[in-house]
């Protein structure tokens, strides 16, 4: 293990499903979850055309790799991945991944809640709305 | 006296119109006394003050962390990753 490369959290290319699904899929596992987020054209009434994600690369590596860690000691993972998408994201496209496997579907399911749930709150990455009207807006939820 | 660098992202980095600055310090700082440095500096980010962290070598530092003059130090607006 120690000769593998650090894992590469962020990425500039589409998100590939089956490419986390295949990192995380065991015979020790009964149970996989993939939650991924996409990016959505209505917020409220408002319009989104595209999503622009920027990161401090830097510590969004080492928070994600923080946030796996913690996950695998307070779940039995057999597998775990997360990827998150940077750049410029059309309506549909993935924007993070969250890959978990386990013996039984209930670990898998509370460890990808609470992998997604706390990406979204400790690792610097920002999205910028480009809304329909042509102006454009980071989101700083307060 | 010596600089902070601090690294500034997504709108902080709009506000200021700059990705890094440098923060004058004459006496050792803590992560709460930079934080009020930069505001000071950087009037602009005053909208968005009470939501900034800061970070400290890649980790969000308690407002008493003491920086110290080799520390990578980023300000981290709200994130909204995901």
């Amino acid at each position: 293990m120690e000769n593998q490369p650090a894992t590469n959290y962020l990425t500039r290319e589409p998100i590939d499903p089956a490419q986390l699904l295949a990192r995380v899929q065991s015979p020790q596992a009964g149970a996989v979850v993939l939650f991924m987020g996409t990016v959505r054209q209505f917020t409220g009434s408002r319009e989104t055309v595209a999503l622009d994600y920027e990161a401090y690369a830097e510590m969004a590596q080492q928070q994600m790799a923080r946030l796996e860690q913690q996950a695998r000691q307070r779940w039995s993972l057999v597998g775990c991945a997360l990827v998150h998408r940077l750049g410029h994201l059309e309506l549909g496209e993935a924007s993070v991944a969250v890959a978990v496997s386990a013996a039984h579907r209930q670990q898998a399911f509370e460890a990808a809640r609470w992998l997604i749930d706390t990406l979204k709150q400790e690792v610097p990455i920002w999205k910028k709305e480009n809304w329909a009207d042509g102006t454009t807006q980071w989101v700083h939820p307060q | 006296m010596s600089v902070i660098r601090v690294q500034l992202f997504a709108a902080a980095r709009d506000l200021v119109g700059s990705d890094v600055v440098e923060v004058p310090a004459t006496e050792p700082l803590t992560a709460s006394q930079l934080k009020q440095r930069l505001l000071e500096l950087y009037p602009a980010l005053e909208p968005m003050a009470p939501a900034l962290q800061l970070a400290v070598n890649c980790r969000f530092a308690s407002g008493d962390q003491q920086i110290e003059p080799q520390d990578q130090v980023a300000c981290i607006p709200p994130v909204s990753g995901g």
